[in-house]
């Protein structure tokens, strides 16, 4: 678990801080804070040449969340809980967002409906498109080109 | 398996990815499995505890897992499938939703006259003779059950046969969806019902094989997050049965298929989802499993270059272009292929031509194409009131085409098709009604023929030609069945026949003490 914690801010730098947070053992939210400013030092003092300072970006990404988030006031606990820090599993996310079937026929206007799609129906995983700390991404335009804004 | 083992293995894995960087993840998998795990494991790798156990291990959540788990729950084993990706399902559920049988209720009320060993001969005949014979013979002698055993499971399918490339006769089915999720789903439903796990993101570090030979369990990685080998928790799972191997075929793994085909190389995109990776296939061979013709990669002769992986392009092209209209060179405008020949004969053919071909069908032409609209809208197939127009729009030459069209719709009259052979359907019409649909083409690597050797009993056969006791196969990921040339629809054939047999054996295998 240490030798994990020691490379997160070459994580950070890589800017891969959500998949580098994947695995991480029990921390307060104050000490990944902690890291995470750290790292905001060591990318200004360590970016590669013609490197843009957008991973500082990212960085300061991590500890926010969104603005709908934020005006639940959620706290890290709300979503991470109190144990291990990680990725956030879809039932969590749930928890206030109603059952898959609700969220899909909330989105039936779109064309084609991304909560229920022809070949995964409603069933799958939240955060294969929204991502809390980072760019939210479309799954589905791994093989398709939707045109669609994930928030 | 002590931690120390445990530890220098994951290290040694991670070491390895760094040093190849991100761009290169893919293919250090497949490398990495390769030449770090040459040695067979020793008995004392075998954990003295483990941390679950169940009958049977299934690896892979496509057609093919997803019958054997259900077959082997039905046959009263405890049952655990896993998957690597996400998202259940694998390359099935992005797959087109053809089957193929003979001898089935709809040839039946079509008075389509079809056998076992018909299909047989198609298949042995597209193969170039590559094919293993008993198991070519198990698969068609079981398709027809197998599509009746998919309407038992609520498979929707629609109410005519479609007849493909290199078949003889029409004989597949069509999912009412146009997609393998018409099957795939239903599978899904019923695992679940019968109350068998499916672990998403779990990918499969080790098959665990003891000193007398006998596979024993296996070692995952689970929370595992594709690509990033090494990734997630190690976890080891006893099989008290039986292990099955349904993780698919490696079109989607450059490294590993430009090893097999080196043309087959960057440039080629693939209709394949993107964990369609050799890494499963990789740790059979590391077993001694027999490969069996791995360098025969099929490229898809109806992919479309305008939009990205499998698409939907290729229904205009199966449904409309191929069979009911024509396929010609821009450079000439004539016809050079029949087809509805094989996938290979008709891919070789357009990358022969040096330029994207083009599928022309008229507006009595398309009257089966499904998503037609959803095509328009997307700009990959185009729509135009004239020949002519359509010729100009994909730069076609002109009186070439003419000539072509006028020639073609001569033989469809005589029916006969003299310049290529084609088959005519019997509601095929002559190209004159307009509006004109044209799409360009362009192949994709679509299918892995080659695969680990297994019986008819789907048991893995390893060099020395003795089963691995406790390994089974089923799909894409065995070798053998199309040999040189898969034909359309006969991939879900391939995988509900011997997934459902694996499933049934590996039920059935002796526990080991």
């Amino acid at each position: 678990m240490k030798r994990k914690h020691r490379i997160l801010p070459l994580g950070v730098l890589l800017g891969g801080l959500v998949l580098g947070l994947i695995g991480l053992g029990p921390m307060a939210c104050s000490e990944i804070h902690r890291d995470v400013e750290a790292a905001k030092g060591a990318v200004q003092t360590e970016k590669a040449p013609g490197e843009t300072p957008n991973s500082a970006a990212s960085v300061r990404a991590a500890t926010e969340i969104k603005p709908h988030h934020q005006a639940a006031a959620l706290s890290c606990e709300d979503c991470h809980g109190s144990g291990k820090l990680g990725a956030v599993r879809t039932d969590i996310c749930l928890s206030c967002h109603g059952t898959s079937e609700e969220v899909a026929s909330s989105t039936s206007a779109l064309k084609p409906n991304p909560h229920d799609s022809l070949h995964y129906g409603p069933d799958l995983d939240c955060d294969l498109c929204h991502h809390e700390h980072a760019t939210s991404e479309n799954y589905c335009n791994i093989c398709h080109e939707f045109d669609m804004k994930v928030p | 398996m002590t931690d120390q083992n445990d530890s220098k293995n994951g290290l040694t894995r991670r070491g390895f990815l760094k040093t190849t960087g991100g761009a290169t993840v893919m293919a250090g998998m497949a490398a990495g499995g390769l030449l770090l795990g040459s040695k067979r494991l020793e008995a004392a790798e075998i954990p003295q505890k483990w941390d679950e156990a169940v009958d049977v291990v299934i690896i892979g959540s496509g057609f093919a897992g997803l019958a054997a788990a259900i077959e082997a729950k039905a046959a009263g084993a405890s049952v655990v499938i896993l998957e690597k990706m996400p998202t259940p399902g694998g390359n099935s559920v992005i797959n087109g939703g053809l089957i193929a049988a003979a001898g089935t209720p709809l040839q039946a009320k079509e008075k389509v006259d079809d056998s076992p060993e018909l299909m047989y001969q198609d298949m042995v005949k597209a193969g170039l003779g590559l094919n293993h014979s008993e198991l070519v013979m198990t698969m068609t002698r079981q398709s027809a059950e197998a599509v009746e055993w998919t309407v038992k499971l609520g498979v929707q399918y629609k109410d005519r046969n479609t007849h493909l490339g290199g078949h003889s006769v029409p004989r597949s089915y069509y999912t009412t969806n146009s997609s393998g999720a018409g099957i795939v789903r239903p599978q899904l439903a019923k695992v679940k019902e019968l109350g068998v796990p499916l672990v998403t993101r779990c990918f499969l570090d080790r098959i665990l094989q003891d000193g007398d030979g006998r596979i024993k369990g296996v070692r995952v990685y689970e929370d595992y997050r594709f690509p990033n080998a090494g990734s997630g928790k190690i976890k080891t799972i006893r099989a008290n049965r039986a292990v099955i191997l349904a993780t698919g075929g490696f079109a989607q793994d450059l490294n590993f298929r430009m090893l097999q085909d080196p043309k087959v190389d960057e440039k080629v995109e693939s209709t394949n989802q993107p964990g369609a990776t050799a890494e499963g296939l990789i740790e059979a061979l590391r077993l001694h499993a027999n490969p069996i013709q791995l360098s025969w990669i099929q490229l898809g002769p109806w992919a479309c270059p305008d939009e990205k992986g499998m698409g939907i392009g290729y229904i205009f092209a199966i449904s409309a272009a191929f069979p009911y209209g024509i396929m010609v060179a821009r450079e000439t405008g004539q016809r050079f292929v029949n087809e509805l020949a094989d996938r290979k004969v008709r891919a070789d053919a357009i990358i022969k031509t040096g330029a994207f071909a083009v599928g022309i069908a008229d507006q009595e032409g398309v009257f089966r194409t499904a998503k037609l609209d959803t095509m328009l809208e997307r700009g990959v197939v185009k729509k135009f009131d004239t020949l002519d127009a359509l010729a100009e729009a994909f730069n076609i030459q002109k009186d070439g085409l003419k000539k072509t069209v006028a020639e073609y719709n001569a033989y469809l009259k005589a029916g006969e098709d003299k310049a290529f052979g084609k088959p005519f359907q019997k509601d095929c019409k002559p190209i004159v009604s307009p509006p004109f649909y044209g799409m360009n083409l362009w192949p994709k690597a679509h299918h892995t023929m080659g695969g680990i050797q297994i019986n008819t009993e789907a048991q893995v056969i390893d060099l020395y030609q003795k089963p691995i006791p406790g390994l089974y196969a089923a799909g894409e990921i065995s070798g053998g069945v199309h040999g040189a040339v898969r034909l359309g629809s006969n991939a879900i054939t391939d995988c509900i026949v011997f997934g459902r047999i694996a499933g049934k054996n590996a039920a059935k295998d002796r526990p080991w003490a």
